[in-house]
């Protein structure tokens, strides 16, 4: 059998993420890990595989659609990259502890990400990742 | 010299390279991305006599602080070397641009941005540069200054580096005194809270928190040269940014001491030009520990959330019981507290392990995890480069604290094989029957916060 093109496997990977061409805002599925680390200790997003970022990076901001947060969305977190070319990233979330439950109780939470260019912060666009992982203390 | 000329006179001089190197591809490359060292093995690194002296904060130094007026002389006679010079000022600009991940012959492996290969380089990185700066005037007690961000007030160009006429000036779009972070919504804490190891450094395929933010938002704030990985570092402010990012490491070790990726970590080795124009090599053992670079910190990074109260040296009275127990009251007001279990002697073979605690009352603790995976990165909590002690730092909950701060209380070992625990996320659902052994411990402390 011949192995199978990777780029058909590219672009079978990314099908899911990019299907959502008729308008709709293109939102991920976020997964959610609860456990009870220590008290205090953050939560921790875990994003891997953004896809769409421009070459020279972005400002990246990762606000959460759920039922119950207040405003309808929450900003969970913002960063820079430098580079379009590291795209898994292990950050801790700025978000109220209030959002955090809130996004928690949601099943069908998603998340919203957008990078904005580095030299125009008004020049943003819609981006996606592979998946997107909250690791949420729930004695935090 | 404008930044787009810069840019420009830099590209020339590189292609002027490339066709001076043998056997260069006719492809064309991104003009930084010639190899900085020889092909030949580097010489390992061996630590110089050297005083150990503190880098202080740009802010809180003027025109006139002798270090200062050192920096200038050493950075102008940098910048007028020509880029044949590996301690130029383009030389090291290439240095950091060919192992950043635009560069086409650079493999997954040897990129120092986006894993936790991003603080050990940077930090051998710049003690690299500081000691060819100190060359350069032919005196070594010059240090690097630190870009001391962490305060609101601080989130400007230092005038030091922005004054007119001076070296350490680079062009950039920038007005002097616009923020270089956003005043309102711009925070460390999380980053300096973070306990999990992996969440701070990252691990061997993503980036920690720390360098998306603090580090890519400053150096995407203070943009021209700056903004870009393959040039920042041919602007002085980016070493005065990376000591603070180096600084929140050494203060992140601070907190939490003993703490490494462990695994595949231990073993990563970076080559530089010392201030011999010797290629060396260095590994992450020798810039663990900044005092062994020949510099400390003014000040560690201040966090509310991880502020010591007091530590509290345990007795044992063998290596896995607890003697005589502190004073209740020295732990009646933890916040939070963490167990420092030093020397914990483990199989040398890999696997990953559960520390608890068994109070005389027969009830168990989970303490916390760590793994030794040899050649394998990721995983452990803490590991020595030693793989048969550790030296393990573990976050418990107050309450669990006092229980098991109790005369008798002793610690085991749970070790499943790494093929079993690796079947599951979770070490404790893991399959197979664990191998329980009594902890020997070297030593034994509690940090109250």
């Amino acid at each position: 059998m011949n192995p199978i093109p990777p780029i058909l496997i590219a672009i079978a990977l990314a099908a899911p993420l990019c299907a959502m061409a008729d308008g709709r805002i293109r939102t991920v599925p976020l997964r959610i890990e609860s456990t009870a680390k220590p008290a205090g200790a953050p939560s921790v997003l875990v994003i891997d595989g953004l896809v769409g970022l421009p070459e020279d990076g972005g400002i990246i901001e990762v606000r959460a659609h759920a039922r119950g947060v207040s405003g309808g969305d929450a900003l969970l977190t913002h960063f820079a990259v430098l580079s379009g070319k590291t795209t898994s990233w292990r950050i801790v979330v700025d978000a109220p502890a209030a959002a955090l439950a809130a996004i928690t109780a949601d099943p069908n939470a998603t998340v919203l990400i957008t990078a904005c260019a580095r030299s125009d912060r008004t020049r943003c666009t819609v981006i996606s990742a592979r998946s997107v992982t909250l690791q949420r203390n729930t004695n935090g | 010299m404008s930044s787009s000329r810069g840019r420009f006179i830099s590209g020339l001089t590189a292609g002027t390279g490339a066709l001076l190197v043998r056997g260069a591809p006719a492809v064309a490359q991104p003009y930084n991305c010639f190899r900085p060292g020889p092909r030949t093995r580097a010489t390992p690194w061996t630590k110089p006599d050297q005083k150990v002296l503190e880098r202080k904060a740009a802010w809180s130094l003027s025109a006139a602080d002798a270090n200062v007026v050192k920096l200038r002389a050493a950075y102008k006679k940098m910048q007028a070397l020509p880029q044949s010079d590996p301690h130029s000022m383009i030389a090291q600009r290439n240095m950091h641009a060919y192992y950043c991940d635009d560069c086409p012959n650079i493999s997954t492996n040897q990129q120092i941005h986006g894993s936790y290969r991003f603080f050990p380089w940077h930090r051998a990185f710049l003690y690299f540069h500081e000691r060819i700066l100190g060359s350069l005037i032919g005196d070594f007690s010059l240090r690097l200054t630190y870009f001391d961000w962490e305060v609101a007030a601080h989130r400007a160009m230092p005038p030091i580096y922005t004054a007119a006429g001076q070296s350490l000036l680079h062009p950039r779009a920038l007005p002097n005194g616009s923020p270089v972070y956003p005043a309102s919504d711009f925070t460390i804490v999380p980053s300096m809270m973070t306990y999990v190891v992996d969440d701070f450094m990252g691990d061997a395929g993503a980036g920690g928190t720390p360098e998306a933010k603090p580090h890519d938002y400053g150096h995407t704030a203070m943009g021209d040269d700056m903004g870009v990985l393959n040039t920042a570092a041919f602007d002085p402010i980016f070493f005065c940014h990376h000591g603070n990012v180096d600084r929140m490491w050494a203060s992140w070790q601070h907190y939490h001491p003993g703490i490494d990726p462990g695994g595949a970590y231990s073993t990563l080795r970076f080559s530089f030009w010392d201030e011999h124009k010797k290629w060396v090599s260095i590994g992450v053992a020798d810039v663990a520990d900044t005092t062994n670079l020949g510099y400390t910190y003014a000040s560690f990074i201040p966090t509310t959330a991880r502020v010591v109260k007091r530590e509290i040296l345990l007795q044992l009275a063998t290596p896995s019981r607890i003697g005589p127990p502190p004073p209740p009251e020295q732990l009646s007001d933890a916040a939070s507290v963490d167990i420092h279990l030093r020397g914990l002697a483990v199989p040398a073979d890999e696997g990953f392990f559960l520390v608890q605690a068994v109070t005389p009352d027969g009830k168990s603790h989970d303490l916390g995890t760590f793994a030794t995976i040899p050649h394998v990165a990721g995983g452990g909590m803490s590991m020595s480069s030693d793989l048969r002690k550790v030296n393990l730092v573990l976050a418990v909950a107050p309450e669990v604290a006092r229980q098991i701060a109790t005369a008798g209380t002793t610690f085991r070992i749970q070790q499943r094989s790494a093929r079993n625990a690796r079947s599951s996320p979770n070490l404790l659902l893991g399959q197979g029957v664990p191998k329980v052994t009594p902890a020997r411990i070297g030593a034994l402390s509690l940090t109250v916060r």
